[in-house]
């Protein structure tokens, strides 16, 4: 039985664990940033939750009344969710006073509705004068300030088109179709034509955010789902197979909309030249194919956050300010590494850089 | 800092685009009235609409298709027009396999506004779907019985007479008299039960085709325009 030997072992090489541990203190990697991106999951998780527990808390409270007041045989097991209530005296808040979906919530007598629901409000009931139109305002002031956040924040069919483009990323599928990123402005300026001329409205039968949504409601109240379920599907298969994120780059009404009010955003992308070693890892990781690093961005960005999340070297942040001076400005070559040299002379030299829709 | 220049040229430029954007939205409308089109009577058939509805035309353009009437609706009667061409399952059933000359909805209805299907699930005349409805789609109603009978015109009813009981001295019936809401002003009986709908007084809630005891519904309750029993939709 010899016990362990003493001799003292050679000093291996740290494990690669513990290499990526410092390496990040090294670099002092953006933590805020990284936090900022779980707080992104968390609020598209909460909205999904949303969607999901209000037909089903309304479901219940309905259920639930027939029950008690007439002792008929409830379809849906209010058991289950009786357990989850019990003794919870603001059990009718969630059924009774917040109602709706992403495209239109009504909480208490308050409705907040989706800018596009307004267009396509007035396209096709042919006013431009209407009390609806009021209730876009609160979404309409926060796509002004920060540009296209509701689609990489609540969006819950963000979710389900970044869950496809992992599955495209996981299966290795190379196949990338592009199209123009002007086809969705076509979309959005012919679908509100279309719904004119037909009197119906039109995006809500292709908004996905609206249509998924519809389907959770009809799902969970009567079991089955609609027509928008395929649509779905067939966009979701479509971007699998043949084109990254087609719907959110080049299709989607709503995102032309936001794209287009979030012109002046203040909330744009910060470059620091002197950090970016144009490794381009921030392109690859960009879900929209746009290019963060040579500040290639434009009113597309849905602020999600990833090419922040990639790029190990704190290059990219994010800041809150107005457009620059010169607008679409993608710094040269020569002058980013002008910049690296001087902040390797210790001068802590920080480009900005900016993004519109002109340069491209 | 924008500069006076920059500030001026954006505001031009989102005033131009401000400009046709009104034009491309809103220009149409100017030019229809310019061509004095009268519009079509509003014949199309329709699914039954919530109460409240206001004509079908302009209900399809405000309609935004948000589901909070079917999520206020306690007896969920309200459900969706989702599946294309998916009328055909929801059809009331009849001897030949689907009631004479039911509503059946046109193959584009697959575009999630609300309907009712009042064989399935009636309307309890609660009103709560009026209130919800943010865009006028529904116009509020108040929940009295005056109000609802003098502004609900969901439909109305039609009673077979082929396969009620009463009228073919199979049994005493006088089931949907008894549900009725308004029972004696919409629907009366005979001495012998024999039922009888008056459609200037019926809403259209549907009820009594819930309670008829006949597997294929003696009763049914027709949308408004509906040539027999003529267009009496308010607007």
């Amino acid at each position: 039985m010899s016990a362990r030997s003493p001799k003292k072992k050679p000093r291996s090489a740290p494990s690669r664990f513990y290499r990526r541990l410092t390496r990040a203190r090294r670099q002092r990697l953006p933590g805020r940033m990284r936090a900022l991106q779980l707080v992104r999951r968390c609020v598209q998780a909460s909205v999904l939750l949303a969607l999901i527990s209000i037909p089903v808390f309304s479901l219940y409270e309905n259920l639930r009344n027939q029950r008690d007041d007439i002792g008929i045989e409830a379809r849906f097991d209010t058991r289950l969710v009786d357990g989850l209530l019990r003794e919870n005296p603001e059990r009718r808040v969630l059924a009774t006073k917040l109602r709706g979906s992403v495209w239109t919530l009504k909480a208490g007598d308050t409705v907040v509705s989706d800018p596009l629901a307004v267009v396509d409000f007035s396209a096709a009931a042919r006013s431009g004068v209407d009390p609806f139109l009021l209730t876009a305002l609160i979404p309409l002031l926060a796509t002004l300030l920060l540009g296209r956040v509701f689609c990489g924040w609540l969006c819950p069919a963000d979710l389900l088109f970044e869950v496809g483009s992992t599955l495209r990323r996981w299966a290795g599928i190379e196949t990338n179709v592009t199209f123009s990123r002007w086809t969705k402005f076509c979309v959005l300026g012919l679908g509100a034509l279309a719904g004119f001329y037909l009197g119906t409205q039109v995006f809500a039968e292709i908004y996905p955010p609206r249509v998924v949504s519809g389907e959770l409601y009809l799902w969970i109240t009567f079991g089955a789902g609609g027509a928008g379920a395929w649509l779905l599907l067939l966009i979701v298969s479509f971007e699998v197979f043949a084109s990254r994120r087609f719907w959110c780059r080049y299709a989607c009404p709503g995102g032309a909309l936001y794209s287009l009010l979030g012109t002046f955003r203040v909330l744009r992308l910060k470059v620091r030249a002197d950090r970016c070693t144009q490794c381009s890892k921030c392109v690859s990781a960009c879900e929209f194919g746009l290019s963060p690093m040579s500040g290639k961005i434009g009113n597309e960005c849905n602020n999600c956050g990833h090419c922040v999340r990639a790029c190990g070297l704190d290059a990219l942040t994010w800041r809150i300010g107005p457009r620059p001076k010169d607008g679409f400005d993608i710094i040269a070559a020569a002058e980013r590494s002008a910049a690296r040299e001087t902040s390797a002379h210790g001068a802590k030299g920080t480009v900005e850089e900016n993004h519109d829709t002109a340069g491209q | 800092m924008m500069t006076r220049r920059e500030l001026l040229e954006s505001l031009k430029n989102g005033l131009s685009a401000g400009c046709v954007g009104f034009v491309i939205l809103f220009g149409g409308r100017a030019l229809r009235r310019r061509l004095a089109e009268p519009e079509p009577a509003p014949t199309a058939q329709h699914p039954l609409r919530p109460p409240g509805a206001i004509a079908e035309d302009a209900f399809r353009a405000k309609c935004t298709r948000c589901m909070l009437c079917g999520e206020a609706c306690p007896v969920h009667a309200i459900r969706f027009v989702t599946r294309i061409a998916g009328a055909q399952a929801d059809v009331q059933p009849g001897p030949l396999g689907f009631k004479r000359e039911p509503h059946v909805q046109p193959i584009w209805a697959g575009d999630d506004t609300p309907y009712l299907l009042p064989w399935k699930t009636a309307c309890i005349l609660c009103m709560e779907c009026t209130r919800v409805c943010p865009t006028g789609a529904l116009l509020p109603i108040e929940e009295t019985r005056e109000a609802i009978a003098a502004s609900v015109r969901m439909g109305v009813a039609q009673i077979d007479r082929k396969i009620c009981l009463p009228w073919n001295r199979r049994s005493w019936c006088g089931a949907c008299l008894t549900i009725c809401p308004y029972r004696e002003k919409a629907i009366t009986v005979d001495y012998q039960s024999r039922p009888t709908v008056h459609p200037e007084h019926c809403v259209g809630c549907g009820l009594c085709v819930e309670i008829c005891p006949i597997r294929y519904k003696a009763i049914s309750v027709l949308p408004p325009f509906y040539p027999d029993v003529g267009d009496t939709r308010a607007e």
